[in-house]
């Protein structure tokens, strides 16, 4: 599992994709890929072939759909939000920026330690 | 749907090269993705339509064609670890096979204790018009032998009940606990909360198994040592629970 910003990303990834997949809408893989990518500011620029899997385990999990787009120009494969999903994000949104608050809490009075 | 990189007036999608890096790229996922069916050809497929439209995007960045191809494979990441990260989520066998242990268990006691129920009504049924004399058993040297009879062959009945019940719980179980995902697709046990009563069920049945032999022909086996089956029902109780818990675990620590 590869690392951003020297932190491992393993159990972070399913959140990032539901998260990007409610943000864009239904959209595939490359787009996914690139939205992320921008949306963080180029923070998770993943090494893409992990998407795929992640999207797919999701899509077994029930939490996304997916069906091939006959309008584009090739045949793509189009991921979105099912109902499930849309509450999962939801749910660990929440969990997350719980956590991210209290993390921050306790590295800000280090921080200030350190300063002193 | 959005705008994408390559929706912005560049030409479709670009071919591969022949034997390119891109080729050769995607033949090394392919054979990484041996027993995934339709969910690995349906990641292939996504894949190669993910690196046609990469090699489009290096393209309109000026890049050749060549060194879009090397770029768009360099971002997608090693063929293998695609694979790997394919193949673990659509070809996990180590819970399919302790769900086929599991039936497999469950039936072979089942048949195993109809079969004994037989045998046991036949005992009963004809022992009657056997000569007594012909049919016995020895308990000790010293002892007259003794005719066997219907007495012993309520015994191997009971015992023959008490497997084909223990072979429908665990088929029973395994039905109550057998779940479909969302999408339909067989959902493997034993899945981590039913662990405990997997390991529990077949801790009860290997207990039984092993040790019935040394309870029902005691006299029999006197001489034997009562560690030989006692070790071995530990050693299966001890595979019994550790095996479910690395399999939890495993698949857990391929989850991303």
């Amino acid at each position: 599992m590869p690392s951003v910003l020297g932190m491992d990303l393993r159990g972070h990834l399913d959140l990032l994709l539901l998260a990007c997949l409610h943000q864009c809408g239904p959209v595939h893989g490359y787009a996914l890929i690139a939205a992320l990518r921008e949306t963080s500011a180029g923070a998770f620029d993943l090494p893409e072939g992990t998407v795929y899997p992640a999207l797919h385990r999701l899509e077994r999990d029930g939490l996304v759909s997916s069906e091939w787009d006959a309008t584009a120009p090739r045949r793509r494969r189009v991921y979105a939000l099912t109902p499930d999903g849309l509450a999962a994000v939801a749910d660990r949104g929440r969990q997350w920026c719980a956590f991210a608050t209290a993390m921050q809490l306790v590295l800000s009075k280090i921080h200030l330690a350190a300063d002193l | 749907m959005n705008n994408t990189p390559s929706d912005n007036g560049l030409p479709g999608n670009a071919e591969f090269q022949p034997g390119g890096v891109a080729e050769r790229w995607l033949d090394a996922v392919f054979d990484g993705l041996t027993g995934t069916g339709s969910g690995g050809r349906r990641a292939l497929a996504e894949i190669e339509d993910h690196l046609r439209e990469s090699v489009t995007d290096g393209i309109g960045r000026g890049l050749e064609r060549t060194e879009a191809e090397r770029d768009a494979v360099t971002r997608i990441g090693p063929p293998e670890r695609v694979a790997r990260g394919i193949r673990a989520t659509h070809r996990n066998l180590a819970r399919p096979v302790l769900t086929g242990t599991w039936l497999l268990a469950g039936a072979s006691m089942l048949a195993l204790g109809v079969s004994t129920m037989l045998t046991a009504a036949l005992q009963v049924t004809i022992d009657g018009h056997l000569d007594r004399n012909v049919c016995t058993v020895i308990r000790s040297p010293t002892s007259a032998p003794v005719p066997c009879g219907a007495g012993g062959a309520w015994h191997l009945g009971a015992e023959g009940l008490a497997l084909v019940g223990i072979g429908l719980v665990v088929l029973g179980t395994l039905g109550i606990l057998r779940r479909f995902t969302k999408m339909r697709a067989v959902s493997w046990l034993p899945r981590r909360r039913a662990l405990a009563v997997t390991a529990v069920l077949f801790a009860l049945v290997s207990l039984y198994l092993l040790g019935t032999p040394y309870t029902t022909f005691a006299r029999q086996y006197k001489s034997e040592s009562v560690l030989i089956p006692m070790g071995c029902a530990v050693v299966a109780t001890a595979a019994a629970m550790l095996v479910p818990v690395w399999a939890a675990r495993l698949r857990q620590s391929r989850s991303i």
